[in-house]
């Protein structure tokens, strides 16, 4: 596989790198026919994987595939390494043939094997996530109910609050924050992009859903969610 | 009551086995060597026990109300022999293993080496040789009161150990190697910490050997996995590490350490003595209803734990259920089930079997929640109080489905709305099968109070909404008998803590017919 990492160490090379190897996550995954929970899975594996190692030390896109491979055992989709390899060689070389069964092949095979134990190793078998989806289904359907129907159906709320999430985990938010509170910057940086207002009781919308999440802890992750967009622009 | 100065070595020269003939078969001697030197000075023991019967040797001692006992045993008996002596020792410590320097496992060394490292250090302590052994004991005196200050080492680095004692980091991502060492310089996470004793049983994807821990001398049940070169890991192993390594409860078998190697990879489990389909099989004819009462609690004790974390078991049954010697009832095998799809037949031969499959899973519904474990409890519940399967079906799911029908009755779209629409729903069978009381079914409930079968009517519900939950049914009226207590204890504190809780003795043993008759004999605390 290519390497499009660079060995500078420099930490904004590394996290565009990083938000590379997501983006190749997640269009292999989508080509695999993998679903959100899934995808959502492998990148949090990513993750957590490289807050402890290092980029120096392990080839990102291979830890990729085998995260990919790993996320469709735990979350029981099951995916064969052939699929998997033949996606990612078609990712790096589009338009070319699948890969022969040569002794290469078995090799590469090997490898996202290995690393699938590497993996493990790692992060100790924690490797089951709460992801911030059912979360987010469960306020949209709250916050529905709060708004105005006209208001709901006249502006894509649940699409943009659902994309904003999937979009997130380009990036180590999924890792460092509570899923709840995830599901909840999302929904809230959804109805802000499209103004809606949520009507407000003795408390605000915000603090009825999730109890312990405070505004400041919105507008921190709200940035980090700004601060990846920004990076697509940078990375592509 | 005695004290202890730096190193006190009680020897028991007793043969534990004498006055019952050649039983044995050899000479078994047990030593106890109580080391509190790195403990600190002046632990006062308040009780010692020995209880010896024909089958098991029994030793605690209680060390400021903390059951904490050390024991070597030397024997020139069978492994077999061995490890019912070990079961049996009370729950020990960790606070005594971890910081005993001088502890010495010794497994078939020579005798003579112990009996001069005893009489050394009796030498030391001052203590006299009597005719036959050494001084009982009992009869030890120059007792202090207790000082609060000798207790509290123990106590926190008692709790210190809790902590770490059940994953692959039992020391809690701490460093406790400058504070005191190992004796043999083992670590775990390593093969040869281990040592396997004998094979267990074979399953689908792995093999269980009975072993025993180098490092401290505990009984392990080693899960070696196969690695398949083409596969990678199973995912059935990967759930089962991700999913026990989250849960710490008394009614879940504990995972202390996972091994891996290139080839194999070993999940390192407490052991436990047995599991419920070999106790049954012991006892046949139905269990003691009290001892069902107190297996039941257990059970929907760890269903609810687990229900309370959104992880469903999907797997329940007898033989996953282990039993230890007190009558502990632990949840086992996590991960083997699939979510979406439950296994009909696993890669090996075996048949994964029916007969605690809900009907709604059993007419195809892929939508199903923690209903579906309840079905399973409910099943086995039965199961325990009748002596034989509840739904024992033979053949395929339709076979096990009207099994089911036979006692509840065919759904229909008004006693059960929606069921026409389940994938495997057949509206050809209108078997005239009327919903029946269990007292009729299963002749056992009509012995017993209304409130057992209650109880079972509510967790075989057709309708897996209206199943009780296991919170629910921890509070039903059925467990009104149970001490108080039990419904206060935390996650991680057994049922058998409570006074008052223990098992009775079986009816049926056919292991020992006669046991009823001299059980009055037996010391408290034994169960069969």
């Amino acid at each position: 596989m290519e390497n499009n990492s660079t060995a500078a160490g420099d930490s904004s090379n590394e996290t565009k790198t990083h938000f590379r190897v997501c983006r190749f996550i997640i269009e292999t995954g989508v080509k695999l026919g993998m679903r959100s929970v899934p995808v959502a899975t492998a990148c949090s594996l990513y993750h957590k994987f490289f807050q402890t190692a290092s980029l120096q030390v392990y080839e990102p896109y291979l830890v990729a595939m085998s995260c990919i491979y790993l996320s469709g055992k735990v979350e029981e989709q099951h995916l064969r390494t052939r699929d998997i390899i033949n996606v990612c060689h078609r990712y790096f070389r589009p338009g070319s043939d699948p890969l022969e069964l040569d002794e290469k092949f078995w090799e590469l095979r090997d490898s996202v094997v290995q690393c699938e134990l590497l993996i493990l190793r790692q992060l100790n078998f924690h490797v089951s996530f709460e992801h911030p989806h059912k979360y987010l289904l469960h306020y949209l359907l709250s916050v529905r109910s709060l708004l105005n129907r006209h208001a709901w159906a006249r502006t894509p709320i649940a699409e943009t609050a659902w994309a904003l999430l999937k979009d997130s985990y380009h990036g180590p938010v999924c890792v460092r924050h509570q899923p709840q509170h995830l599901a909840l910057t999302a929904l809230y940086l959804a109805l802000h992009t499209y103004g809606v207002q949520v009507p407000a009781g003795e408390r605000e919308w915000w603090q009825v859903l999730c109890e312990d999440i405070t505004k400041a802890q919105i507008e921190a992750i709200m940035t980090e969610l700004l601060q990846l967009y920004d990076m697509e622009a940078k990375c592509t | 009551m005695w004290t202890a100065g730096s190193v006190c070595v009680a020897y028991l020269g007793k043969r534990w086995h004498q006055g019952r003939g050649q039983a044995g078969g050899g000479s078994v001697m047990l030593w106890a060597m109580f080391c509190w030197e790195s403990l600190g000075p002046g632990i006062h023991v308040d009780d010692f026990r020995y209880h010896s019967t024909p089958s098991e040797v029994l030793w605690s001692l209680c060390l400021n109300g903390q059951c904490c006992c050390y024991c070597c045993c030397e024997l020139q008996v069978g492994q077999g022999e061995f490890s019912q002596v070990h079961n049996l020792l009370p729950d020990v410590s960790d606070a005594v293993r971890f910081h005993s320097c001088s502890h010495h496992w010794i497994l078939s060394d020579s005798m003579q080496n112990l009996r001069h490292a005893a009489t050394e250090a009796f030498q030391r302590l001052g203590l006299k040789q009597r005719h036959m052994g050494y001084q009982e004991l009992g009869e030890l005196d120059g007792v202090e009161t207790p000082q609060p200050q000798w207790f509290h080492t123990l106590q926190v680095r008692r709790l210190r150990a809790q902590r770490g004692r059940s994953n692959s980091d039992p020391l809690g991502g701490k460093n406790f190697q400058p504070e005191f060492q190992w004796n043999t310089g083992l670590q775990f996470g390593t093969a040869n910490s281990y040592l396997n004793l004998e094979k267990l049983g074979e399953g689908a994807y792995a093999t269980v050997y009975k072993g025993i821990s180098r490092i401290n001398g505990h009984l392990v049940a080693l899960k070696v996995i196969r690695m398949k070169t083409e596969e990678g890991v199973p995912f059935t192993a990967i759930r089962e590490a991700s999913l026990l390594k989250g849960l710490k409860h008394a009614n879940i078998v504990l995972l202390h350490d996972i091994i891996h190697t290139r080839e194999s990879l070993t999940f390192v489990f407490e052991y436990v003595q047995t599991d419920l389909a070999q106790y049954m099989i012991q006892h046949p004819g139905g269990l003691h209803p009290w001892n069902v009462r107190i297996f039941m609690f257990q059970l929907l004790r760890g269903l609810s734990y687990i229900h309370s974390r959104r992880i469903l078991h999907r797997d329940l049954k007898p033989q996953n259920l282990l039993i230890s010697y007190l009558g502990e009832l632990k949840l086992a095998d996590f991960g083997l089930a699939r979510s979406k799809s439950i296994p009909c037949q696993t890669y090996s031969a075996e048949v994964v079997t029916l007969w605690y499959r809900p009907p709604d899973v059993l007419l195809g519904s892929t939508d199903y929640s923690t209903a579906l474990d309840i079905w399973g409890a409910g099943c086995i519940f039965i199961e325990m109080l009748q002596g034989v399967p509840a739904f024992p079906g033979v053949a395929d799911v339709f076979e096990q489905l009207v099994k089911i029908w036979r006692v509840l009755g065919v759904p229909t779209e008004e006693s059960w709305p929606g069921v026409s629409e389940l994938p495997n729903y057949k509206a050809e069978w209108f078997l005239h099968c009327k919903p029946q009381q269990f007292r009729d079914v299963w002749k056992r409930f009509a012995q017993l109070p209304y409130k057992t079968e209650d109880l079972a009517q509510q967790m075989l519900t057709m309708i897996p909404k209206e199943r009780i939950s296991a919170q629910d049914a921890l509070h039903h009226p059925y467990f009104n008998t149970l001490p108080l207590p039990v419904m206060q204890l935390r996650d991680t504190v057994s049922v058998f803590k409570v006074p008052g809780v223990r098992l009775e003795t079986e009816v049926n043993d056919i292991f020992s017919p006669n046991r009823r008759m001299k059980s009055f004999l037996m010391p408290q605390g034994k169960c069969w």
